[in-house]
Parts: C-alpha cells; sequence; structure tokens
C-alpha cells in the first residue's frame, strides 16, 4: 500500500494524519495485507466463508416495546445539546 | 437519434412493527425529539442489537408477496459513512448474504397490459436519525428518534421503460406491502421512499447509458415529475454530444427539477464488513414456511376472486382492492351473509361517498360489516324504501348506530301494516275523485298518480307494493 492509499483510508476514517503518519500506517498497513495475502496460500476450496470467528448463532427478540426510562439524560450528557437535540458542526446535504 | 430511457426504483418500506430494529425503543412517528432513544440505538459504547423477530417476519412476507427466492441463513453488515444523523458511523444493513433475492412484480404498465418487473433483491436495515438545518443557526442539530428504526430495502431490476412504468410499478409495490400487512407505505409520513436510477440510450442499444440516481422523490405525483425531468436531462445532454455524468442528484419540488448532489466521489465507498455484533441467523425453513402460510391473500389474488367466483365488474373489483380496508370490510360484509354484489354496491356507494366528504379513512370507519348486512335485510325485507335505506345508512355512519336504531331515529321504517294504510287510502280516493274516474274510464296510468298521492301522505313511509297491492283491491281492473 503506498502512502496515497493510505491517505484516501485515513480519509474515509476522518483521520487526520501527518505525512510521517501517512508513511508508518502505510508501512504497517502493507505488512498486515501481506500477512492475509500469505493465508490465501492456504487451499480454501469447499470450504465455506466464514464471517464470524465463533461458530454462534444470534438470538432473536419479540417486538415488544420498551422505552428506555431517561432518554433525554443521553441528550444531556452530549456536547453541548441544544434542548432535546444533539448539536452538531453544521452539515447540508 | 431517438433515446430510450431505462428505470428501476430502489424502494424503502419502513415495517409494521412496534419497537425498532436492533433495540426496544418504539418505532412509531411523533414524540418529542430523542423521546424514542436508548443506549444502543444511540451507540453508547457497550451496548449490543439484537435482532427483532417481527421485522424479520414481515421481511419474510414481503419476500413471498414478491415471489423471491429467501435465504435460510443470512448476515448483517455494516455500512461506514459519516453523517450526523448515523450515531454509530455505520448503518447496520446487508450486503452480500439479503434475506430475499429475485423476485417479481406484475403491474398495469398502461390500461389493459401487464408487465412483470424482476425484483433484484430485498435486504433488512436500520433507518437513520434526522438532522435539522435552522436558519441563522451556526450548528446542525439531531434527532435520533427513526435511528433504528426498521426497513427494508427493495431494489428493482432496471425494467422500467417510461415515468408512468416507475409510477404504475410503485403504485402495485405499495399495495403489495399493503395487502401483506408488511408496511403501511406511506410517503407522506416516510414510511415509503423511493430512489429512482435513470439512464437514456440510443434505442436498440443492447447496453445500458451512465446512471443516474435521483433521491429524494417525496410523493407518487412527484415520481412522474422527477423522471420527466430527469430523463429530458439527460437526452438534452446527450443530442449536445455530451456524456452523462454518473451522479446523485436530487429531485427539487418546488421547481420540479434535479440537482447535482455534489457528494466526493468516494462517499460511497461504504467497506462494508461483516458486523461483529451479529453473528449469522439461522432464518430456517419453518420461519420462512410459516410466513408464507400466514401471508394474507394479496390484492391481485382478491381481484381475481371477486370477478371470477362472485361475478363482480372488473371496475367494481378494482375499487374494492383499492385498500386492504375495503377489501376486508368487503369480505367481512359476505361473509356476514351479504350477497357480494349488493355489498359490493352499498360500500362503493354511500360507504366510500361518505369517507371521500367526510375525508374519513376507512379504517376508522364507524359501523361493522354485520350492520351493513342488517340494513340491507331492513330494505329486502320491505321495512325501508331504498331511498330511506340510504338515509339510514349515512346515519349509521356518522354516528356508529344499528340500522335498527338508525331507521327508528329517522323515523323511516316503512308503514306495511294493510289497516294503518286502508284509512290513508281511503282518504285520497275521496279526495281525487278526479283520477279515479279516470281510471274507472280505463286510464291505467292514472294508478300510479293515486300511489303517489297515497305515498306522499304517508310522508314516503308507507309500502309503495303494498299500497299498490290495496288500491287495485279497493279500485278492481282499469276501466271495470
Ligand atoms: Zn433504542
Amino acid at each position: 500500500m503506498d502512502v496515497r492509499e493510505a491517505e484516501k483510508i485515513a480519509g474515509l476514517a476522518r483521520l487526520s494524519l501527518d505525512a510521517a503518519e501517512r508513511s508508518r500506517f502505510a508501512g504497517q498497513l502493507t505488512a498486515i495485507l501481506g500477512y492475509f495475502e500469505k493465508l490465501r496460500e492456504v487451499p480454501t476450496e469447499g470450504v465455506a466463508p466464514a464471517s464470524h470467528p465463533a461458530d454462534m448463532r444470534s438470538p432473536l427478540r419479540a417486538d415488544d416495546p420498551a422505552p428506555f426510562a431517561t432518554p433525554l439524560e443521553l441528550v444531556a450528557r452530549s456536547h453541548r445539546p441544544e434542548g432535546e437535540l444533539y448539536r452538531v458542526p453544521r452539515v447540508l446535504e | 437519434m431517438e433515446l430510450e430511457p431505462t428505470i428501476g426504483l430502489e424502494v424503502h418500506c419502513q415495517l409494521a412493527t412496534r419497537s425498532k430494529l436492533f433495540c426496544r425503543c418504539p418505532a412509531d412517528f411523533g414524540g418529542l425529539p430523542n423521546s424514542r432513544t436508548c443506549p444502543v440505538c444511540t451507540a453508547q459504547p457497550g451496548t449490543l442489537p439484537v435482532l427483532n423477530q417481527r421485522a424479520l417476519e414481515l421481511a419474510l412476507a414481503a419476500g413471498h408477496a414478491l415471489r423471491c427466492t429467501i435465504r435460510e441463513t443470512i448476515k448483517f453488515d455494516r455500512k461506514n459513512y459519516f453523517y450526523p444523523d448515523l450515531p454509530k458511523g455505520y448503518q447496520i444493513s446487508q450486503f452480500d448474504q439479503p434475506l430475499c433475492e429475485w423476485g417479481e412484480l406484475e403491474f398495469e404498465a398502461e390500461k389493459g397490459r401487464s408487465k412483470v418487473a424482476k425484483i433484484r433483491r430485498i435486504h433488512l436495515e436500520e433507518d437513520a436519525g434526522k438532522a435539522l438545518h435552522p436558519d441563522g443557526l451556526a450548528c446542525s442539530l439531531v434527532d435520533l428518534n427513526r435511528a433504528g428504526v426498521p426497513l427494508i430495502e427493495i431494489v428493482g431490476m432496471p425494467d422500467l421503460a417510461s415515468p408512468s412504468e416507475a409510477s404504475a410499478y410503485l403504485q402495485a409495490l405499495r399495495r403489495t406491502l399493503r395487502f401483506a400487512g408488511v408496511s403501511e407505505c406511506d410517503m407522506e409520513k416516510g414510511s415509503l421512499r423511493c430512489d429512482a436510477n435513470v439512464s437514456v440510450r440510443p434505442k436498440g442499444q443492447p447496453e445500458l447509458g451512465t446512471k443516474v440516481e435521483v433521491k429524494n422523490i417525496n410523493s407518487f405525483r412527484n415520481v412522474e415529475r422527477a423522471l420527466m425531468f430527469e430523463i429530458a436531462r439527460q437526452s438534452e445532454v446527450v443530442a449536445r454530444g455530451e456524456k452523462v455524468v454518473q451522479e446523485t442528484r436530487s429531485f427539487r419540488d418546488s421547481e420540479g427539477t434535479t440537482v447535482s448532489m455534489r457528494r466526493k466521489e468516494d462517499a460511497h465507498d461504504y467497506r462494508y464488513f461483516p458486523d461483529p455484533d451479529l453473528p449469522l441467523f439461522d432464518v430456517g425453513r419453518a420461519r420462512i414456511d410459516a410466513a408464507r402460510a400466514a401471508l394474507p391473500e394479496g390484492f391481485a389474488a382478491r381481484r381475481r376472486r371477486y370477478q371470477g367466483d362472485w361475478g363482480l365488474s372488473e371496475y367494481d373489483a378494482r375499487v374494492l382492492t383499492e385498500e386492504p380496508a375495503i377489501a376486508g370490510f368487503f369480505d367481512a360484509t359476505v361473509a356476514a351473509g351479504l350477497a357480494p354484489k349488493a355489498a359490493a354496491n352499498w360500500i362503493q356507494g354511500e360507504v366510500l361517498a361518505f369517507l371521500g366528504e367526510t375525508r374519513g379513512e376507512f379504517e376508522q370507519l364507524r359501523i361493522a360489516p354485520a350492520a351493513l348486512h342488517a340494513l340491507v335485510r331492513m330494505e329486502e325485507q320491505g321495512e325501508l324504501s331504498h331511498q330511506a335505506a340510504k338515509k339510514v345508512l349515512r346515519r349509521m355512519l356518522e354516528t356508529g348506530d344499528s340500522a335498527a336504531a338508525a331507521a327508528q331515529a329517522l323515523d323511516l321504517v316503512q308503514i306495511r301494516d294493510s289497516g294503518a294504510l286502508a284509512g290513508t287510502i281511503d282518504a285520497v280516493l275521496a279526495a281525487e275523485a278526479k283520477i279515479v274516474g279516470d281510471y274507472k274510464g280505463g286510464k291505467e296510468t292514472a294508478l300510479n298518480a293515486l300511489l303517489g298521492r297515497a305515498m306522499k301522505a304517508t310522508k314516503g313511509k308507507g309500502d309503495p307494493n303494498l299500497i299498490k297491492q290495496l288500491l287495485l283491491e279497493k279500485l278492481g281492473k282499469p276501466g271495470g
């Protein structure tokens, strides 16, 4: 992975990296991806792809509403709330 | 060069659950901002999502209603993007193993011509919250009440050839989902949302043109408007010898135009990966089959039944399958014992007219199917004239009274007692000696005039058949 790719990924993750960090992470990510390349050598014909490390199944729950007792406390704990609303830097589509 | 458009719709609809997809917050509309949130749907650290079983069942119902192939084991993935209405920084959605694939929807492309459009996939996902941008404020504000509300996204193949086809497809899709009980599909409330992929290509060219995604089509009326504008815009671009740019555009209702959303190109790089918080789900054959068995009869099947089995006209069958509530009421009225044709006439006539005038919803109707049947029986048994029955039904719709109570209150019960009518008839015959003379002189139609006088004397409440019979008994044959 080159520095330009590292920069793009950092941008998608909203991380601001300086030049030294970009080249350091590019090197580290290259090593990690290299390890996956090596894993790819393992013959996996006939093996179903695994999406989770544990072979377990998720439970379901009944459609039974139970309002959370103090939702506005969550708002109050946020950074500079505006009444019952969360405040964020201005965004417009 | 003649160009032809190709359209595919991506439709989001809110599943009719009581709670959210992965937490137990209520999923209904309204409420104070953020009053329907909890640590899960506001993405507090350490919380875990648990899937709502009903949401899965409703998504299965949608899959069956649209004749999809359904996957027995499903996976949820994280769709990563940053926007303040998405507290986790990702949306839980389904990427490569959606619940349903390869379905189809039959719809009436134009009067008398039906068409089948293919459904590419249906997947489950959670809704985002709402970001507000008040004027004069340097910040934006966020309400997370809708964050985590269960949705299905129904991705159609680009099988639609015109804006009117797209509109007809969306109407049929909405009706299918409403009859399946999957969703209210109310575009005004946002429980049905529609994005369109549109391209144009020279007629006969096999490969599709460059696709533009049109978002924010906020009403049924605007589906055709937005598409007509976008097709004209792309056609002009091509006519100028330029290339259509692949992009996302937003529909502007006030101007009827679409404008580029100018998002960064990499905004679509969602970096999907399996959600580690949600191991695989076994949907299971049994659950899939149970959802199929529980699927209510669709509107197309009902139309066939109404026309084929019950002999209703195509028009009647259409009106009665406009809404699931109307069809349900009609079926229940027939089940209560009323003949289908009579039930159809009363529902389409007085009942729908009443709802039209009062802008009422069928769901809020104050009469029960059995009450409508009771009213019609009163007419059949001669207790009410047809005109009186209409007035009585009107009162029943307004007040929720039973047929007997409404007829009583309006004093419209027909006089069917020959003793009570005899006096009135004698008085009429005495007063209308000239007409009686005409009748006796052989003028047969004079009987109708006497009948009219007698009806008037009873204020319309006399049973016309009985009065006629009594008149004949008293006068004998004309000319006789
Ligand atoms: Zn919640």
